[in-house]
């Protein structure tokens, strides 16, 4: 038998929506944007509507080019380090901005999110249980 | 056979008075100050003891058993011997306790209000669709095509409020 602990545990709505969580994304001292994004275990990375890059004082075509493929196609992202702030947490990650206005998702994927944490998900229950990565052993 | 449990921190919308606890009358005490900027200023003149007057905590009943765990820290670094931890040794760990309170308590807050705003998104969300909206806690604050045009109205909303896209759910999300 093994046993998980985690720090908290988050209800969410099972609205259809996905799970969406609200978190902090900044560049720096004082320039900082409150958005949802949805937890995407099937993403690599995270990535966020170009609008938040551009609030953010970010020049989105100054970062690192990336193409990320979907089911029907493919978009272009730029990476970006920035630092991420979720219920207790804060960590720096390299994440993408979706180069176009018409990208309407924000999602948080492996790279830069799921790889800081420890995350269980009882969605019967719609039930999230998170830690840091090293809160516990 | 995969267990889980946690100590759920989820903030609830109680109030209770804490009082850190007394180190006892021999020894050097040191409690915490919800005015810890002041002991920041405080000269350290006297050899090695300090006393800072017991103060009481506004805390919300689901931040006890942090706080019972910081108190935890005031009493390990309280009663300082005069031979290994200086009175301003443990002011510092004093001070850091009291910032890491305050960064507890801030986060309490940011948690209460994005539940606030969900549930407004929960009940609201279909009377937006397509718009750019800005909401601290349940607070509309502003609504507008664009992002750009909602930022610029709550430029000097601190802290900053949650900005979303509302997008029509017509259908179910099939991921990418």
């Amino acid at each position: 038998m093994e046993t998980l602990t985690f720090r908290l545990r988050r209800g969410y709505a099972d609205s259809g929506l996905g799970i969406e969580l609200p978190i902090t994304i900044s560049s720096g001292p004082g320039r900082s944007v409150s958005i949802l994004a949805k937890v995407d275990t099937g993403a690599a990375c995270c990535i966020f509507q170009r609008e938040y890059a551009e609030e953010l004082g970010i020049d989105v075509e100054k970062g690192q080019q990336t193409k990320f493929r979907t089911a029907t196609g493919s978009f272009e992202t730029y990476g970006h380090q920035v630092a991420l702030s979720c219920f207790e947490w804060d960590f720096e990650a390299v994440v993408y901005f979706a180069q176009a206005h018409e990208f309407s998702r924000n999602v948080l994927g492996l790279q830069g999110w799921l790889d800081k944490l420890r995350f269980g998900l009882v969605h019967h229950d719609q039930s999230l249980f998170l830690s840091h990565y090293d809160d516990i052993s | 056979m995969t267990d889980l449990s946690t100590t759920d921190q989820s903030p609830r919308q109680h109030y209770a008075i804490w009082t850190s606890p007394k180190q006892g009358s021999s020894g050097a005490s040191l409690e915490a100050s919800a005015a810890w900027g002041a002991l920041q200023d405080t000269p350290i003149t006297g050899p090695h003891r300090v006393t800072v007057p017991a103060v009481q905590l506004l805390f919300r009943k689901d931040e006890l058993d942090q706080s019972q765990a910081v108190s935890g820290s005031i009493a390990a670094c309280g009663a300082p011997s005069d031979e290994t931890t200086s009175a301003k040794a443990s002011l510092a760990q004093a001070r850091d306790i009291m910032t890491q309170l305050a960064q507890t308590q801030c986060r309490a807050e940011r948690d209460d209000r994005h539940r606030e705003a969900m549930g407004w998104l929960a009940a609201n969300r279909q009377k937006y669709v397509g718009l750019w909206i800005a909401l601290q806690g349940s607070r509309l604050l502003a609504i507008g095509r664009t992002a750009k045009e909602v930022y610029s109205r709550i430029r000097d909303e601190r802290p900053p409020a949650l900005v979303v896209k509302i997008e029509a759910e017509d259908l179910p999300f099939g991921g990418w």
